[in-house]
């Protein structure tokens, strides 16, 4: 079993999904969907293991030799990925569906099972495939379940929310796949390592220097990258705030890998920050992101949009260590990939556990929570810490990397606008707090804490940004050795 | 075999699935209309966000 591994990460997902529809029982569906993501989690574990110490994976699908046949290709960066999309798929998965947050009957829990696992299966596999045209249909795979699962969302604006998204994911997959076509176009290949082969030779084409440029739009819309995020605030904030959590945690990380793989793996930083000149543009887009994406945050009276803008400036902190291009930089954004995935991830669920008891996401009806579930609003206290980079929590040991990365190229001002910003998440995240713990309510207060069920997945995620936060060893550690294959195998 | 011509059948398979996956995407769009028709009564961008913007 162990060398059909790679095969085996999509294709258990992906069989599992009509599995559901056939068991159709919500009590047996959810637990056939949470054996299915934790066996999804320790394949991933496995493959990173196998990675760490054999190095790079080439699986060749139905036994076709790359570069004609599909090459599933784990290498460090993937492998980390995957865990990350694994860890939030399980962690997740296992969260009790709330029929207040859901439009649909519970007759039909099937159905919301079957589309997180054809979601979970398509980030899986834009992860894990060498191929570039398979990464555009995985894309179209987990995309078209994401808009699926936030149209199920309780307020009609849900609907409205995910056909913007469909618009807006759709012209990125078209983006994507208008530039696949270019690069074929000129190479006659669509396997990842193969290109990065025959590229070179062709590079002062013009066909070639359009092409990334579609690559990286695309990309960039499913990434949410300002200022092309405006699909993102309404998807999250309407959207059932379990999926909320696993997709803020997931499709933006992806996108990011993507978008990684495409500057890294194919054209080659050098093409791409010494030809182009892609960080004078990243690097200002990366830094408004930051701000405006903060300051958006702190004028939100919903605390899901209110986490959603909050998203478009931590995407900036990605982004931003992309555009640095130095180890340091790179590892910053890398490790914030599993830094925000965890906190937000989190913070989502201590939205969704609110919801249970709470009738409205607005934060007036959030009045004196601090009271009524302690532990839930515990969880957002440590989270929020996380998202403003407290040390000892994860979003310090990721800022850390960025600041470095910025000293490093001299960019004292990048430094301090990392700074600034963190002072911004202060204001949004005291907002919240200020209103949990220090506002009465209008109707007295009893304690009334989420379910058990509800409270072990979002403390999971939570602890693990205080985990994380100490022990950085195994998260920038395999950052680092990514950043390094990264900086160091791109020619 | 060198002097046989033939196309290359690769462009086709991937403008196959690209039809696929615009078809899919198409249906869950119409879906989404529907939906949101039975919800709002319009299918008018102004309404709907006028219908919106009352609700908040």
């Amino acid at each position: 079993v162990n060398e059909h591994l790679p095969a085996l990460q999509t294709v258990v997902p992906m069989m599992a999904a009509p599995i559901c529809i056939l068991l159709r029982r919500a009590s047996w569906v959810r637990v056939f969907a949470v054996a299915v993501a934790w066996s999804c989690l320790a394949i991933a574990l496995a493959l990173l293991e196998q990675v760490l110490t054999h190095g790079t994976i080439s699986y060749a699908l139905g036994g076709w030799a790359a570069p004609l046949g599909i090459e599933y290709r784990v290498d460090v960066l993937n492998a980390y990925v995957l865990v990350i999309v694994a860890t939030i798929g399980a962690v997740v998965i296992p969260f009790p569906l709330d029929g207040r947050e859901l439009r649909i009957p519970r007759e039909r829990y099937y159905l919301f099972y079957s589309l997180f696992l054809l979601c979970l299966a398509g980030l899986l596999g834009i992860t894990i495939t060498g191929d570039l045209f398979n990464i555009f249909v995985f894309l179209e795979i987990s995309s078209l379940s994401a808009y699926a699962l936030i149209g199920l969302g309780r307020d009609r604006g849900a609907l409205t929310a995910a056909f913007s998204y469909l618009v807006m994911g759709t012209i990125g997959g078209t983006f994507i796949l208008i530039g696949t076509g270019l690069i074929y176009q000129m190479t006659g290949t669509l396997n990842i390592v193969d290109l990065a082969r025959r590229l070179p030779p062709v590079l002062e084409s013009r066909t070639v220097w359009i092409a990334p440029a579609f690559l990286v739009v695309g990309t960039s819309i499913k990434l949410a990258a300002f200022p092309l995020h405006q699909w993102l605030p309404n998807a999250y904030t309407f959207a059932p705030s379990m999926v909320s959590s696993f997709l803020s945690a997931t499709a933006t990380k992806v996108a990011y890998y993507v978008l990684v793989r495409v500057i890294f793996g194919i054209f080659g930083a050098a093409f791409f920050f010494e030809t182009i000149g892609l960080s004078s543009l990243l690097l200002p887009l990366s830094l408004a992101a930051m701000v405006v994406g903060s300051l958006a945050a702190i004028q939100q009276t919903n605390i899901k949009r209110l986490l959603a803008y909050s998203s478009i400036a931590q995407i900036g902190y990605m982004t931003l260590g992309l555009s640095l291009a130095n180890l340091n930089g790179l590892t910053g954004g890398l490790v914030h990939l599993f830094n925000h995935a965890l906190m937000k991830g989190g913070l989502f669920l201590v939205v969704a556990c609110a919801l249970s008891r709470v009738a409205s996401p607005d934060l007036e009806a959030l009045r004196g929570l601090g009271r009524k579930m302690p532990l839930t609003m515990a969880a957002f206290v440590v989270g929020g810490l996380s998202l403003i980079g407290v040390p000892g929590t994860v979003g310090f040991v990721s800022k850390w990397f960025l600041v470095l990365g910025a000293l490093d190229k001299g960019l004292y001002l990048v430094a301090f606008f990392i700074l600034a910003s963190s002072l911004l998440a202060v204001v949004y995240v005291w907002r919240v707090v200020e209103i949990m713990y220090f506002r009465e309510s209008a109707v007295p207060v009893e304690r009334d804490e989420a379910p058990l069920s509800m409270l072990v997945p979002t403390w999971i995620l939570i602890g693990g940004t205080v985990y994380f936060g100490l022990n950085t060893e195994l998260t920038a550690g395999v950052a680092h050795t990514a950043a390094q294959f990264l900086l160091g195998g791109a020619s | 075999v060198a002097d046989v011509v033939y196309s290359n059948p690769l462009p086709h398979v991937l403008m196959l699935t690209a039809i696929v996956v615009g078809v899919a995407t198409t249906g869950l769009g119409l879906a989404l209309i529907v939906r949101i028709y039975e919800e709002y009564g319009s299918v008018e961008e102004d309404t709907l966000r006028e219908m919106d913007r009352a609700a908040e």
